[in-house]
């Protein structure tokens, strides 16, 4: 009989409507232990409306969402015991200074005050922000304000990172240390969920990709799955994406009326 | 650029600042302003109408009382010294009135943000610099103008042409200074708001300034009241000292300038030397006023070249983590936001600002003795406000969403450490009123438990508000509210507070009109209903919370 990791994540026919609006329609999919799941799709896709019920922040229409067993909506505060999360936008306390941050959140999980500490100091050196750490948070750049969330994430060492859009705005460097950071999460044997738009970075780090469209599961698996699915060997992520959502005709549309208008 | 160009360039800026100024006086609207952004719009222009007109009534009011003050104390001192006083009173409060009214929005100018976007674009900085100034220029303007309109006119038309003149250039002279000081005290506030020190030092520094500021504005809008009693108080004081006195008081700004205005006023009898200190005085305070203007200009100007540095130079800590409980985490993050900001510190002190507000109520009672009527209105005005405070607690969490999405807090961890801050608050204020209604001649010392009593109430009101606000906004999870933009759940947590606050005291009210004045019973009752609704919230409360 063939081994199945056990599921960090597992969301089973997820319905969530806004009004008549249907956010996310009938999703299901799984985050194996060990590996990093890209959530990918274009804009209001319900990338974020999925991530936002698995944290017990948003209550689901039907369907269920579990994170290590436990369900999201009953049990939301054991749920964020176990995750690191950072969500798509960004808001803290402005006036606060990140040390002060740290302290709150270091408190509130409980931390034991030489783990937190040096958690504190080691990532804050690893991501290069100890300049940051006694700056107010309204003073940050976005980059460093973004380092601060992840420090925050994962201040208490958590099984699971459940990552909304990491990647946008972030420079080259600091993209790459996060980046990096996820994979050395996931070789400690944590596990990851990420929505991101971003195609190269979710070809080199994601072991599998869901794709969604119009809160639809498109297509679901490794590189060379989709690739099969769509019908395109050896493809890159952003033409599989283009294809299986079937945007290609409309973004080459959208560039022929951006050329006309930039002609005048 | 022409002036016309800058100045319609500058009315976009000035809209800009005010809306940041509202925002951060309003912590809360930060995050709710994605919602409905019109509705804030429109809040914040009623807002700045409203505060327009408020000036002008204030100032309008200032001057009248101020010259009638001169006119109605007919039996103390010669008319001419109460005029100077007059005039000085009237220069001197609106000084304080200026500075205060408009503390909240030339905080706003010192975060570059505003002219964020114009530097972008392609100005040159000398441009930059005059947009900035007429931006200020425009915030100022209404009540600028309404100072240096109202009174000079006045003293024209009842003193004549001249001190009519002298007024104008005493109104002048006291609008550039106090624009000077506010631009210095608004730019050192939002520095040391915003400083990223962390010492005891640089914390009570803020809670001062902030305390300080709030109960200045508090007593700047009471003054008024107090014009002929002061005018009259200085009046008594100079005729006991004699010219010497008022010789010594024209050195002193805004003195100077009222004695000079009032030496022109026929048949005066100043001495000479008060006359020509008052006159030397006033030109050293019209010099300072211009060097305080182009100061002013220059402090501005800085705000077009990327605003004002908080963070100065930073002495690099060691990273340490400062754990303490969750609870007391909370409180901790819950003080540290609240004395960063005006609006905020307002929210903290507003339950103590009530018990001023009530001290009248208390002391000047006709019978010259406490009654358990004024009592019960006082304790009664005092804990409905007190709701307003509650929810200023809450709306201290609209900035942390990302934080409070991913920590494992529940619900009633947050409810239990803004009900303990309030606790705190409401107790401070009830044993105000304790003291007060101590020293008010009380008909029984027994109507001092009356407050006492009420102590525990702050449970019953902190939970079963604060719950009620989560449920209905947030479905049971916490939730930030906006004081400003949903009035609905000011009015409804005011009525609830006066509700579960009111029950004790009307059960004490009806006890001792049934017994006929038997106050131990009466307390006795409102004991009973208390601890009543203490049992009451713990049962409720878990029931309107999720999470």
């Amino acid at each position: 009989m063939e081994w199945k990791p056990m599921a960090s994540v597992s969301i089973k026919h997820l319905v969530k409507s806004y009004g008549s609006f249907v956010a996310v329609n009938d999703l299901s999919f799984d985050v194996r232990e060990g590996e990093v799941y890209g959530l990918l799709g274009p804009n209001g896709a319900g990338k974020s409306t999925t991530l936002k019920v698995l944290m017990g922040l948003l209550d689901p229409d039907s369907g269920t969402s579990t994170v290590f067993g436990m369900d999201s909506g009953a049990s939301p505060v054991e749920v964020k015991k176990r995750v690191g999360y950072v969500p798509e936008e960004i808001s803290l306390y402005e006036s606060l200074t990140a040390r002060e941050l740290i302290d709150f959140v270091a408190s509130i999980r409980g931390l034991s005050p030489e783990t937190a500490a040096r958690r504190a100091s080691e990532m804050s050196k690893a991501l290069d922000f100890v300049q940051q750490y006694d700056k107010t948070v309204v003073t940050l750049s976005h980059g460093n304000k973004q380092k601060l969330m992840l420090i925050i994430a994962m201040l208490h060492a958590p099984d699971l990172l459940i990552l909304d859009e990491p990647f946008t705005g972030l420079d080259v460097r600091t993209a790459r240390i996060m980046k990096d950071v996820i994979k050395i999460h996931v070789e400690g044997g944590g596990s990851a969920l990420l929505s991101t738009h971003i195609m190269e970075m979710a070809e080199g780090l994601c072991n599998r990709v869901g794709i969604i469209d119009h809160g639809v599961m498109v297509a679901e698996g490794t590189l060379d799955e989709l690739g099969r699915q769509a019908q395109i060997e050896g493809a890159t992520l952003e033409k599989l994406f283009l294809k299986l959502t079937g945007a290609e005709g409309e973004v080459e549309e959208g560039v022929e009326t951006l050329r006309e208008a930039l002609g005048d | 650029m022409n002036l016309g160009k800058k100045w319609q360039i500058a009315g976009a800026v000035s809209t800009e600042l005010r809306f940041q100024g509202y925002l951060d006086s309003n912590p809360m609207g930060l995050s709710r302003i994605k919602e409905n952004p019109e509705r804030i719009m429109r809040q914040m222009k009623s807002a700045n109408t409203m505060s327009g007109l408020v000036s002008a009534l204030f100032i309008s009011t200032l001057g009248i009382s101020s010259i009638a003050a001169a006119y109605i104390n007919l039996g103390s001192g010669p008319f001419h010294l109460r005029m100077a006083l007059s005039i000085s009173m009237f220069l001197g409060l609106t000084f304080i009135l200026m500075f205060f009214m408009n503390l909240m929005a030339t905080t706003g100018f010192f975060g570059a943000s505003a002219m964020r976007l114009l530097t972008i674009l392609p100005f040159s900085r000398s441009d930059l610099e005059n947009i900035i100034l007429l931006a200020f220029g425009r915030v100022f303007i209404a009540p600028a103008v309404i100072i240096n309109v109202v009174f000079p006119l006045i003293c024209f038309v009842l003193l004549g042409p001249l001190i009519g003149l002298v007024a104008l250039a005493g109104c002048l002279m006291t609008t550039s200074l106090s624009i000077g000081a506010l631009v210095k005290v608004s730019k050192w506030f939002y520095v040391k708001s915003h400083s990223s020190t962390n010492s005891k030092a640089s914390t009570i520094i803020r809670i001062a300034a902030g305390l300080g500021i709030v109960v200045g504005m508090f007593a700047a809008y009471s003054m008024t009241g107090f014009i002929p009693t002061i005018v009259q108080l200085l009046v008594q004081l100079s005729s006991s000292f004699g010219e010497i006195a008022v010789s010594m008081l024209a050195v002193v700004f805004p003195f100077s300038l009222g004695i000079l205005a009032a030496a022109l006023i026929p048949e005066t009898s100043f001495s000479s030397v008060t006359v020509a200190v008052a006159a030397i005085s006033s030109m050293i305070y019209a010099a300072l006023a211009y060097i305080t203007y182009l100061r002013s200009g220059k402090a501005l100007r800085s705000v077009a070249l990327g605003g004002v540095t908080t963070s100065g130079a930073e002495i690099r800590r060691d990273i340490s983590v400062d754990i303490l409980s969750p609870i007391s985490a909370i409180i901790r993050k819950d003080m540290k936001l609240a004395t960063r900001n005006l609006g905020s510190i307002m929210i903290i002190v507003m339950p103590l600002l009530m018990v001023f507000s009530v001290y009248p109520i208390v002391a000047f009672t006709s019978e010259g003795f406490l009654r358990s009527s004024s009592a019960l209105l006082g304790t009664g005005y005092i804990t409905t406000f007190t709701g307003i405070s509650l929810i200023g607690l809450l709306s201290l969490d609209s900035q942390g969403a990302s934080l409070h999405e991913g920590l494992p807090i529940d619900s009633r961890m947050i409810l239990s450490a803004k009900v303990r801050v309030f606790a705190v608050q409401y107790a401070l204020a009830m044993s105000v009123l304790v003291i007060w209604f101590a020293l008010a001649s009380p008909i029984t010392l027994l109507l001092v438990l009356l407050p006492i009593i009420q102590f525990p109430t702050a449970y019953a009101i902190g939970y079963l508000v604060a719950a009620t606000i989560y449920h209905i906004r947030g479905g049971g999870r916490v939730t930030a509210v906006n004081i400003i933009g949903d009035q609905a759940i000011v009015l409804l947590s005011m009525a609830l507070t006066a509700a579960i606050a009111g029950a004790p005291l009307g059960a004490y009210a009806l006890i001792l009109l049934a017994t006929r004045g038997n106050h131990l019973m009466a307390l006795g009752m409102q004991l009973a209903v208390v601890l009543l609704e203490f049992l009451f919230a713990r049962q409720i409360t878990p029931r309107l919370l999720k999470g």
